[in-house]
């Protein structure tokens, strides 16, 4: 067996030299094609095996003499088969096109002479090994001229600088170097390099990239149909002319609308990251870059870490932008505003950027601290205790652009002295209350100077409405209605009657009202130096008498069924914007008829049927309804019929009640008959089509 | 959230998991081998850490005014005076082409166009059209970008509103501000970075539902906070009777060792989630009374947001809360307005609608400038969708209502990163088409997600096997809209 295999290296050593001498006048049959193939899997078992003789042979002292002799040769005969297997499938490798370059010739030589070198290691063992020094030479020489071999081919497969050549981050400037060649390298140039031009296609350079491949052109700017690098890179994976081909790794989708959108917008190589267009795929991608729209800051950033160390819930320090080194801190919360932190942030005095101390309970003494941040753009201090006493020490700022000084006591010459700084652009001096001619003076400055809303005396205002105090329209036995106003020394003045308020001569609300049936209270506010307010309209129920039970005769429509019988006689009213709530019973199709039954007979003065008006959404006033009463055990007699004054135009929506005097004694049960409108009028934009009649509640007092 | 659950779950039996990850490990190995690309997710979104902006933003923060129920832009800065002239006609099939019709005009025979019934006139430097039912907002024309060519997908309440708050129609998606919470996280830790503010006006309403400030598959932690319309804005934020803050203190500590306990047991983020609210909401208690206090205001704000201001749960107090909460480092402040769906009788509510925002509206503007905070938030006033150019059921010059448009509509922004005092894209003639400079909702979001210093296709979430964004798979940064 380690005869046949020793043979076995030698003539293939002899073949190899043979083939290497005489490489033009071979041809390899295209089968052999598959055993070149092998070579990038091969070449790393001699590597492995070379180590492993190292190793071994530093356990020499270790392992009797003639096991030593014994596994140094197996492993020897081992090595020198597969270095052998390895040089001869890369030689047939070599065949294939696309390596034409003076490296792959290097590494082909030195690999046959290592492969030669690594049998004769085997076959005069006996003289290699026979004294240390030589042994150690034999084994480093091997291995060194092994490293060098790798190397090589390793510049063939990876390119020329992969190993020392500078990391590739040069300061990209153009969207085709950001964006596009930095896929290209990662996905296109492993085959498409001086050193490996596939197709003829070699990415190494821009020179050579708009040169293209034996395809011609890779791409035409503007025009994605017929761009040849699309084309392949659309193309199914199956297909054999897909790139990158199956197994590589492909482009992502991210990738792919890059280099798509980049020959759409033209494919020129020149466009700096500066110039993008805002209607550029790449306005947003280049947030990321630090490209001259974005300010770049020359100080270092500070470490997560330690910015954690200054963050609490009540001062938040971040970068301003991910990536960036720039900080901008807010204090929140003045009641646990704490001095200290605002000294501690001295540390970070390059980072800090945007200072905003609005409504913290500093003073003059802060100015000192802040002149620290001698990078500041942005400080807020409004609504703080300053006076502007030491401000001028704000002039360390050499950068600070807007500054944010309302609602403050501030002083107008202590002000003056940071004026002149020539970064300053946006000043706010809003409730800073200077006078007249100061203002006119500030407005002569260079820069912005927002001095914000002013009241305007003689602007009246119309006031707001008077407030209800009741949380519902609905009222208990005793019960009453209360307004009040937001503002001091307002007079509310009210009607019971339905008609308009008037604001000086209707009643003025002294006291909550106490109201004896259904009604409206009509109410608007006036005010010295206000206009009155609009008049507001309530609709108020009384409820004084519990029915037993409810039921209605003929059901609701199906939409709107609310909580059955009991919706009627629950004490709750329904929302006036949404009917799809549970409180309202909807009709159109059948007449609303229900029976309310009392506990005992009972003195009835009245009742309030309570419905819907939304003229937008079909929902009417019932038009009649007919009241029928049970007493002294006797069927339903009819009592009454009221026909229902219409609208007459649209109206804004609400709730309303129909109320119906009754003034009988003892009424066991009562029933209430109300037909929807069978159609809508002339003037309404549904004429001709049926109302709705949506009954949320009826009460008896 | 998937991430945690399947860690918990190869925690659960160690041996159980190294029994297969040696079989795992193997393949992945030779996976690697052969595919060196396999482990590098090498999109862009990994290159982005999670809670900074991608890159240096314009604005820090957003404050939404949002006019739920979709204002119509015929009547506020889309001024059309051809519909007037046209008043009556029929709107031709050309103009209309196949746009569909929702339920409450399909059965209309025909579709009289009808103009404002208010007057127009220009403001500002630009020379912006604004109505005359909004008087103070035209005093800030120059500080506002006008956009004339919002368009959308949908046309009915409910999908619009969806689509627009969190870029999908179908409402499980996290919200633009939970996106926002997300991606840049909270500014001010003793507040939730997303906050929710609701008013009622005086027209015909729709409602909002919590879906349009959900996290959706995000942490809940990214979920808007409703603030209550009451005189209290936040409830129990309070110490009940007999608690004193160490006791409080105490009892949460001890909530917490708890939580911990049940974490190390089921590994939920919920869980984790729900300490840090509970941390929040103890920080809160000494935040919120700060922030709703009004003694260190001058009296003439009252002027300024007019006197609702100081009703709680009207529009006008929730602008000024919306101040105070964007002042106070909330990243999102949410606010809606109900009322704006006029299908009919618009020249009665329209007034009543816009006396309720317009001073308030453009107060919040002025007040964040002057306090040098308008370059650094964003300000958002606008509806879900339009209002057609014809009128729904009869008409009348002076009666009329319209139905819901989704093809070109108005909205006016300002403030960080915004061009103001420009007005952008075209509509037609007839105010119903766009002919110049469109902008989808996808657009839309992309352009507010870049002030905010975010690529709107590098901020994904991975959930049930795909990577989301609030842009969805569309969208594109508007420049024209950016200063």
């Amino acid at each position: 067996m380690k005869r046949i295999l020793s043979l076995f290296c030698l003539g293939l050593n002899v073949l190899l030299l043979f083939i290497a001498f005489f490489n033009d006048k071979v041809s390899i049959p295209s089968w052999m094609s598959f055993v070149g193939r092998t070579h990038p899997m091969v070449l790393h078992i001699p590597i492995g095996l070379a180590i492993g003789l190292l190793f071994f042979y530093f356990l020499k002292s270790k392992i009797e003499k003639t096991s030593f002799d014994l596994i140094l040769e197996n492993l020897l005969l081992i090595l020198s088969f597969f270095a052998v297997l390895s040089a001869f499938a890369g030689l047939v490798l070599s065949f294939e096109n696309g390596y034409e370059a003076a490296t792959l010739q290097n590494h082909k030589y030195t690999g046959v002479i290592l492969s030669i070198l690594l049998y004769a290691l085997y076959e005069f063992r006996n003289f290699f090994f026979s004294n240390p020094l030589k042994s150690k030479i034999s084994i480093f020489a091997s291995i060194g001229l092994m490293l060098a071999v790798g190397h090589l081919g390793g510049n063939i497969t990876h390119g020329e600088d992969f190993l020392f050549g500078p990391k590739k981050e040069v300061e990209a400037n153009t969207v085709f170097e950001k964006f596009v060649n930095s896929i290209l390298d990662k996905k296109c140039k492993s085959c498409h390099n001086s050193q490996k031009a596939k197709g003829k296609l070699d990415m190494s350079t821009i020179e050579k990239i708009k040169i293209g491949g034996k395809n011609g052109k890779l791409w035409v700017g503007g025009d994605t149909l017929n761009s040849h690098l699309l084309k392949r890179a659309y193309l199914d994976l199956e297909d054999k002319k897909h790139m990158p081909p199956k197994g590589k790794p492909q482009l992502t989708e991210i990738e792919l609308n890059v280099l798509k959108n980049w020959i759409k917008e033209g494919a020129n190589y020149e466009t700096k990251l500066s110039d993008i267009k805002p209607n550029s795929f790449f306005y947003t991608l280049k947030g990321e870059t630090k490209s001259e729209n974005v300010k770049v800051y020359n100080f270092s950033a500070v470490s997560e870490g330690q910015l954690e160390k200054y963050n609490s819930p009540f001062c938040t320090i971040a970068p301003i932008a991910s990536g960036s080194p720039a900080l901008k801190v807010n204090f929140f919360v003045s009641s646990k505003f704490d001095p200290k932190t605002l000294q501690d942030l001295s540390n970070l005095s390059e980072q800090i950027v945007s200072l905003n101390l609005s409504k913290m309970p500093v003073d003059d003494g802060v100015f000192s601290e802040i002149a620290k941040f001698k990078n500041l753009e942005y400080l807020n201090l409004n609504q703080t205790n300053i006076t502007g006493k030491g401000i001028e020490q704000l002039k360390s700022c050499k950068n600070l652009e807007g500054l944010a000084l309302a609602n403050t006591k501030l002083n107008f010459g202590e002000l003056k002295k940071v004026l002149s700084m020539p970064s300053l652009k946006k000043v706010f001096l809003w409730e800073t209350h200077f006078n007249p001619a100061q203002q006119a003076e500030l407005k002569k400055s260079k820069m912005d100077i927002e001095f914000g809303y002013v009241p305007d005396e003689s602007e009246i205002l119309k006031l707001n409405a008077p407030i209800l105090v009741n949380e519902s329209s609905v009222l208990d036995k005793n019960a009453k209605v209360q307004f009040k106003h937001s503002l001091q020394n307002v007079e509310i003045r009210y009607t019971l009657d339905g008609s308009v308020p008037d604001s000086s001569k209707s009643l003025i609300y002294k006291e909550p009202l106490s109201i004896k049936n259904y009604g409206q209270v009509s109410v608007l506010a006036t005010k010295e130096g206000w206009l009155a307010s609009n008049v507001k309209n309530y609709y108020f129920f009384k409820s004084d008498i519990k029915a037993k039970t409810a039921q209605l005769n003929l059901p609701a429509d199906p939409k709107y069924v609310g909580n059955g019988n009991e919706t009627l006689i629950d004490g709750k009213q329904g929302d006036p914007i949404n009917f799809k709530d549970k409180n309202w019973l909807g009709f159109r199709e059948n007449n609303f008829e229900g029976e309310f039954v009392f506990e005992k007979p009972t003195k009835i003065n009245g009742l309030t049927l309570s419905y819907a008006e939304k003229t937008d959404a079909y929902i009417m006033p019932p038009v009649s309804v007919d009241i029928w009463v049970k007493i002294g055990g006797k069927p339903f007699e009819h009592f009454k019929k009221i026909d229902v004054p219409q609208l007459t135009k649209l109206t804004i929506s609400g709730t309303k009640g129909l109320d119906v005097k009754i003034d009988k004694e003892n009424i066991e049960a009562l029933k209430i008959v109300a037909s929807p409108l069978k159609k809508l009028p002339n003037w309404h934009p549904g004429k001709g089509d049926k109302g709705w009649l949506f009954v949320d509640e009826v009460f008896f007092y | 959230m998937e991430n945690e659950f399947l860690k918990n779950r190869l925690n659960v039996n160690r041996r159980h998991f190294l029994g297969k990850a040696a079989v795992g490990l193997g393949s992945m190995a030779l996976g690697s081998m052969m595919m060196p690309d396999l482990f590098k997710t090498g999109d862009l979104a990994s290159s982005f850490p999670l809670g900074l902006p991608h890159f240096a933003p314009k604005a820090k923060r957003v404050i939404y005014l949002f006019q739920n129920g979709a204002p119509s832009q015929l009547e506020s800065f889309d001024y059309k005076p051809m519909l007037n002239k046209l008043a009556g006609q029929d709107l031709p099939e050309s103009i209309r082409n196949g746009q569909r019709l929702t339920g409450m005009t399909s059965g209309q025979s025909n579709f009289p166009m009808v103009g404002s019934y208010f007057k127009f006139n220009q403001h500002g430097k630009s020379g912006a059209w604004i109505s005359e039912l909004f008087p103070n907002i035209a005093k800030i024309a120059d500080d506002i970008c006008i956009v004339k060519t919002m368009n959308t997908e949908a046309i009915n309440h409910d999908p619009a509103l969806t689509f627009l708050q969190t870029g999908a129609q179908v409402g499980n998606r996290p919200s633009m501000g939970a996106w926002m919470s997300y991606g840049l996280g909270s500014e001010n830790q003793n507040l939730p970075a997303f906050c929710v503010l609701l008013s009622r006006g005086r027209g015909n309403g729709q409602g909002v539902y919590s879906k349009l400030w959900t996290n959706g598959f995000l942490d809940s932690t990214h979920q808007g906070v409703v603030f209550s319309s009451g005189e209290d804005p936040i409830l129990y934020l309070n110490n009940p009777e007999g608690t004193d803050k160490t006791s409080r203190r105490r009892m949460l500590d001890k909530l917490a060792e708890l939580n911990h306990l049940g974490f190390d047991q089921n590994a939920d983020p919920e869980v984790e989630a729900k300490i840090k609210q509970y941390e929040m909401a103890y920080r809160m208690q000494t935040a919120v009374p700060e922030l709703t206090d009004l003694s260190k205001e001058p009296d003439h704000i009252i002027k300024m947001y007019g006197p609702d201001c100081l009703v709680p749960g009207t529009y006008a107090a929730n602008a000024l809360l919306a101040r105070k909460l964007s002042e106070s480092g909330v990243r999102f402040v949410q606010l809606y307005h109900q009322g704006w769906d006029q299908h009919g009788n618009l020249t009665g509510e329209m007034p009543l609608q816009a006396e309720d925002v317009d001073r308030a509206s453009a107060a919040l503007v002025t007040d964040l400038k002057q306090r040098g905070l308008l370059d650094e938030t964003l300000v958002i006033w606008g509806g879900e969708f339009g209002r057609t150019n014809y009128s729904q059921g009869k008409f009348g010059v002076d009666n009329y209502g319209r139905d819901h448009h989704p093809r070109a509509y108005s909205i006016w922004m300002a403030g960080g990163g915004i061009k103001g005092g420009t007005v952008y894209g075209e509509t037609d003639e007839l105010g119903y088409n766009i002919i110049k400079d469109p902008v989808h909702i996808h657009d839309f979001h992309a352009t507010v997600m870049h002030c905010m210093g975010l690529n709107h296709e590098a901020m994904t979430y991975k959930h049930l096997g795909r990577r989301y964004r609030l842009t969805d798979i569309a969208g594109k940064v508007i420049p024209g809209l950016l200063a």
